[in-house]
């Protein structure tokens, strides 16, 4: 605001005084404008509120995609997990069937016919020989059963660390998404 | 002005109770553990989520050399989510040509508004389920089911047993699969199960059921079977028993009964089929159970074998019963020796009411495990039958016939195990059919255990003696085997007659032979069983067992006496040969 000479000042409030006397005990005279001391500039007014009603805008976007990130990230990773979940299963399935197909295929009869046809037949006692071997024993020791300790369960996770591990895994996932290049 | 400020206080005031009935709420929810959002969260995942008992695969039955007996196997039932299909015309004929369904019928079922629909109403193989799995329908929902399946069919099925439905669950029955039911199902968990597609609900997989190995050795079970079956067919008999065990450890080698069922289609088998006879079969022993008797006369040291007893007629009259011998003949003046070589009757009724007298006799009986069961470790045991002196139907003419096996019942496996004891040195091991549990990396072995010593290992030594003759010289000689000395006893069982009850019928018979070998250095037990044949068994089970051995020695390592004289000359240990 620029300096106004003394004399103008005093003429400014006398005015004011008049205005807001008149205004107390002149009804016509209340409805005079009150005219601002610093008048406000034309434009100012809605570019504040547009540039609010922008900046919300934005941190709701920023939040609503970081949150449909999130959740894209998420619902791919549940989906990942439950095909390797799938996939473990049915290899554990497809091991026992293949196990069980091994055995239906080592059968005696089975074996027992695939022998004849190359040429085995079963042996008798005379056929067999009895070499004494020294230092063998073919009674072998009954491993003994044993009893692995029982794991004692201590909680001793600090706040300090449990911070820490939070702000690990927003670090990770923060990485992983820009690695992935932003793409949810 | 004041207006406003009222007006102003007035929402203040009703912010205020707002937050203390909230926080008052709260406080409620602490203090009598009512947690809403649990509840409500359980609320809103009743409708997407549910939860189901999820069975671990039942464990898996192998034989002592890790050959694979009981097996898991895998069916799939196919199902639905409906409310996941856009193009229901493509989904259900796609569906359909992979199920080779009815397209109309799985149009129907994915039109409709239930969360879940079942489209196969038998289970499909691995194949079909892959195929559907391919089509990559995101509203189909392929469900495993398990299957238990014996690779070796009829193999062994008395002794491994089945696994059939209890209302809707699955348990083992008869044998190892009932005996071991808790060990092999394990332990049931609940779990969650998400309707949502992309919901992974990670729960942890129940630990699979114990694996047990058996005792059993599949390739000496199949020659038992086979045995069985030859001389079945041989002798004309309706049925048997083999049974081979290792009296030194009481383990059981083969468990062999026909009839036998296939445990993969067990509902097609009669409940007489599938009812193991080795175990749960009575039957009056006979002749076999002579030895029993020999073994407790000698026991007592009131005889000994130069003792003799006089045959001056034909038959002896006992509390109101003629005893006669098997060939209804007087012999005169016979030893000790000759009771069980020539298997008199009128020898072991004399051991029995003038040596031993019933308290001894009967005492001794228990000592044997008579009417008692062995504990062996499969489901469904008998204990037989033995009356006595003082029960209601016991008479003084069962002292004499106990005393040749009749009027009394054991099982095919009690009556091994009596021998065993004479094979062990007059130590009777418990019978088993478990070697071992295998629980994840964990194995627990059977300790083999003395259960009874019915006799003294002097005694057990001289009745094997007069065992070896009854093989070498008496009514077992058709059980020879040229190179082994083997110790046996025949017994011919007479049986109810089923049209004239009340008598003994006049041409059929319980045939069997108990045996085991090397005599000196036993390595095997066998029991051979024939059931309704017309002849004795010394010329029916006494050959069965030969020529079940002359193969048995082959599988099981066992050395002729004059290989075992050679390998000890050179300085092996002969003991130790044949244990498998």
């Amino acid at each position: 605001m620029a300096h106004l000479p003394r004399d103008a000042l005093s003429a400014r409030r006398e005015e004011i005084d008049r205005v807001y006397c008149c205004a107390m005990t002149d009804k016509r005279e209340l409805s005079t404008p009150i005219r601002q001391a610093v008048p406000q500039m034309p434009w100012r007014s809605p570019a504040q509120t547009v540039a609010i009603i922008v900046l919300i805008a934005s941190v709701a976007i920023f939040i609503g995609a970081l949150y449909l990130a999130q959740a894209t990230v998420t619902a791919t990773t549940g989906i990942n997990l439950l095909e390797l979940q799938r996939t473990r299963e049915f290899l554990q399935r497809a091991i026992s069937d293949m196990q069980a197909q091994i055995a239906q295929q080592r059968n005696i009869n089975t074996l027992r016919g695939r022998a004849q046809q190359l040429g085995f037949a079963p042996a008798t006692a005379k056929d067999l020989e009895y070499i004494v071997v020294e230092g063998y024993s073919p009674v072998r020791a009954t491993p003994t059963p044993f009893l692995l300790p029982t794991p004692t369960l201590v909680y001793d996770e600090t706040f300090e660390g449990w911070v820490r591990q939070q702000w690990d895994i927003l670090l990770r996932q923060f990485e992983q998404w820009m690695n992935s290049g932003g793409a949810p | 002005m004041r207006a406003s400020l009222n007006r102003r206080l007035s929402l203040l005031t009703f912010v205020l109770v707002i937050t203390g009935i909230l926080l008052f709420a709260r406080l409620t929810s602490f203090q009598f553990q009512l947690d809403m959002a649990a509840y409500l969260q359980r609320l809103a995942s009743s409708n997407y989520r549910t939860i189901n008992d999820r069975f671990p695969e039942r464990g898996r039955i192998f034989d002592r050399n890790g050959e694979l007996l009981a097996a898991n196997t895998t069916e799939y039932r196919i199902g639905i989510s409906p409310a996941y299909i856009s193009d229901k015309a493509r989904f259900a004929r796609a569906l359909a040509e992979a199920l080779g369904e009815d397209e109309e019928r799985i149009l129907r079922l994915a039109s409709s508004r239930a969360p879940y629909e079942l489209v196969t109403r038998q289970p499909v193989s691995a194949e079909v389920a892959q195929k559907v799995a391919r089509l990559n329908l995101l509203a189909v929902i392929i469900d495993p089911e398990p299957k238990r399946i014996y690779p070796h069919n009829s193999l062994a099925a008395h002794a491994i047993g089945f696994v059939g439905w209890e209302g809707h669950l699955r348990r083992g029955y008869v044998g190892v699969e009932g005996g071991y039911n808790d060990d092999l199902a394990g332990q049931s968990r609940l779990t969650e199960r998400s309707h949502i597609p992309f919901e992974a609900i990670l729960g942890e997989q129940p630990p699979p059921g114990r694996d047990i190995y058996l005792t059993i050795d599949r390739s000496i079970q199949h020659l038992a079977e086979s045995e069985l079956y030859d001389a079945i067919n041989r002798y004309g008999a309706t049925g048997g028993t083999i049974l081979i065990m290792n009296p030194r450890t009481g383990e059981v080698l083969a468990m062999a009964s026909y009839p036998t069922f296939d445990p993969n289609v067990y509902f097609r088998a009669s409940k007489e089929t599938i009812r193991n006879p080795a175990i749960s079969d009575t039957y009056e022993p006979g002749s076999v159970f002579k030895i029993v008797t020999a073994a407790l006369a000698l026991e007592s040291g009131k005889v000994s074998e130069d003792s003799t007893y006089y045959e001056g007629s034909p038959f002896r009259t006992v509390g109101g019963r003629r005893i006669y011998n098997w060939d209804r003949a007087a012999h005169g003046s016979q030893s000790f020796v000759d009771i069980l070589v020539h298997s008199w009757n009128l020898g072991t009724t004399w051991l029995a009411v003038d040596v031993l007298g019933p308290t001894e006799f009967y005492e001794g009986l228990r000592r044997f495990g008579v009417g008692q069961p062995t504990g062996i470790d499969l489901e469904g045991e008998a204990a037989g039958i033995l009356r006595l002196p003082n029960d209601l139907y016991w008479s003084d003419s069962d002292l004499a016939t106990n005393s040749f096996g009749q009027g009394l019942t054991v099982t095919p496996i009690q009556m091994l195990s009596f021998v065993n004891a004479i094979a062990n040195g007059g130590q009777m091991m418990q019978p088993h059919v478990r070697l071992k549990t295998v629980d994840g990396d964990r194995e627990y072995y059977a300790v083999p255990t003395a259960i009874r010593t019915p006799i003294s290992a002097d005694v057990a030594r001289r009745i094997t003696d007069i065992m070896v003759q009854v093989v070498n010289i008496g009514e077992g000689k058709q059980a020879r085997v040229p190179g082994y000395t083997i110790a046996g006893k025949t017994g011919t069982a007479q049986i109810y007659c089923a049209t004239c009850p009340g008598l003994y019928d006049p041409e059929l018979s319980i045939a069997t032979f108990v045996g085991f070998l090397p005599a000196d250095e036993p390595r095997v037990s066998i029991l051979v069983k024939l059931d309704k044949v017309g002849r004795f068994a010394s010329e029916t089970a006494a050959p069965a067992f030969a020529q079940l051995v002359k193969r048995l020695v082959v599988l099981m390592n066992i050395p002729t006496d004059a290989q075992r004289a050679e390998l000890r000359a050179q300085g092996g240990d002969t003991s130790l040969i044949a244990k498998r």
